[in-house]
């Protein structure tokens, strides 16, 4: 048995009642159809299932039938209990800001979804920005020979104690300064 | 009865039903008694196929009218018709019964043939045939497990599509449809017990 033919008769074997019960789609419907002329077996399978569906629709609805349901007494008996329940006012007008539809329930919990995935992205993004180092300032270029100028570095803002000069206080000079070299920032020319 | 026939007979219960549910939360007490007029046959019927005894389908068959006119206003037309939004209460409720107890069988009254119509024009052969006939399909729907059997109680006795058997069942539709074709082959099994015999004799009546 070739392989398609195989594929067509588990295809049957699965869609059969669908087929005997009206369920299925056009081409499926055909392609049953058409596997059953053709293959004995499935034409076997297929009478037995017929034979039990038609069973089925004759004697399932008749369940129930000889035990009393359904009478005229058993529906007024369920009738009078369930009338005392029933609300004798009318419903209260569906407000709308309570009243969501269902396109509307799922609209929003897909746009929360995609808020609880973008927010750690731009979190990220925000994290990178603050990390970059602050570009240096352009230092300051003085010619060969030219003695360095004397730059008061204020360490502290006026307002500081320590930032009043006492008097006779010096001013700390960059050339004096040890370890600073007195070439200044120039390149050596030949 | 032609297609066209049903479609419009299929139209008009709807706008029933629809004028009904209308009437009903305006505070009008006739369409709470036409919803129940045109559905209890129905679902009293399901309950006793799922559960069979009569008491619980009798009770099942009440509470799920309690429920579903209490909460008419959740009813959404958009999603479900309101037979499938009611037969799926009452399925519902029908599973609370089977995890309180095992469903019990009317015993006494499955096997009292009396009452089963049979055509007038049936020999007294046939018709004690018809209701053995009738017996064996019961006992054999009895045996299947919960969820076959809801499968083809709600395919054949009550003719709902595989959709809506899938809304009710609270299951994808591929999930209903193999739970009818499980139904067939368990239904089978138990009606043949000892070869073709037994199943020829029944499908021949």
């Amino acid at each position: 048995m070739s392989s398609i033919v195989r594929m067509d008769c588990r295809f049957c074997e699965a869609h059969l009642v669908a087929y005997l019960n009206g369920q299925l789609s056009a081409k499926a419907r055909s392609r049953i159809a058409r596997h059953v002329d053709e293959c004995e077996s499935c034409y076997a399978a297929y009478m037995n299932e017929r034979d039990m569906s038609r069973e089925l629709e004759r004697r399932v609805p008749l369940v129930g039938a000889n035990v009393g349901m359904g009478t005229n007494a058993a529906f007024a008996r369920m009738w009078s209990a369930i009338e005392i329940e029933i609300p004798t006012s009318p419903a209260p007008a569906a407000s709308t800001g309570w009243r969501w539809s269902y396109q509307l329930r799922y609209s929003l919990a897909a746009l929360v979804f995609m808020l609880a995935l973008l927010l750690p992205w731009t979190m990220e993004q925000h994290k990178i920005g603050l990390s970059l180092p602050i570009p240096p300032e352009p230092s300051l270029v003085i010619e060969r020979g030219t003695p360095a100028p004397v730059i008061s570095v204020a360490l502290f803002s006026n307002t500081h104690p320590a930032a009043t000069p006492t008097p006779g206080a010096r001013t700390p000079d960059i050339e004096s300064a040890p370890g600073t070299s007195d070439s200044g920032f120039g390149t050596d020319t030949p | 009865m032609t297609i066209t026939t049903l479609t419009i007979t299929a139209e008009q219960t709807q706008e029933r039903v629809t004028a009904a549910i209308g009437r009903c939360l305006r505070g009008d007490q006739s369409g709470y008694e036409s919803l129940f007029a045109e559905f209890a046959p129905g679902i009293c019927r399901l309950c006793y196929s799922l559960l069979f005894n009569t008491q619980d389908a009798e009770d099942v068959t009440q509470e799920s009218f309690v429920y579903a006119f209490k909460n008419l206003e959740r009813y959404d037309a958009e999603r479900a018709s309101f037979k499938t939004w009611l037969y799926t209460i009452a399925v519902s409720r029908c599973r609370n019964v089977y995890r309180r107890k095992h469903p019990m069988i009317d015993l006494l009254n499955l096997f009292q043939h009396d009452d089963i119509p049979a055509p007038k024009s049936e020999t007294p052969e046939a018709a004690f045939a018809h209701q053995s006939a009738q017996e064996a399909i019961e006992q054999a729907i009895v045996a299947l497990s919960p969820r076959l059997r809801e499968a083809v109680v709600l395919r054949y006795g009550h003719g709902l599509t595989y959709r809506e058997i899938a809304e009710v069942m609270d299951c994808p539709q591929k999930t209903a449809e193999s739970r009818v074709r499980l139904a067939h082959e368990a239904l089978r099994g138990l009606l043949q017990p000892t070869g073709q015999g037994l199943l020829d004799e029944l499908l021949s009546v």
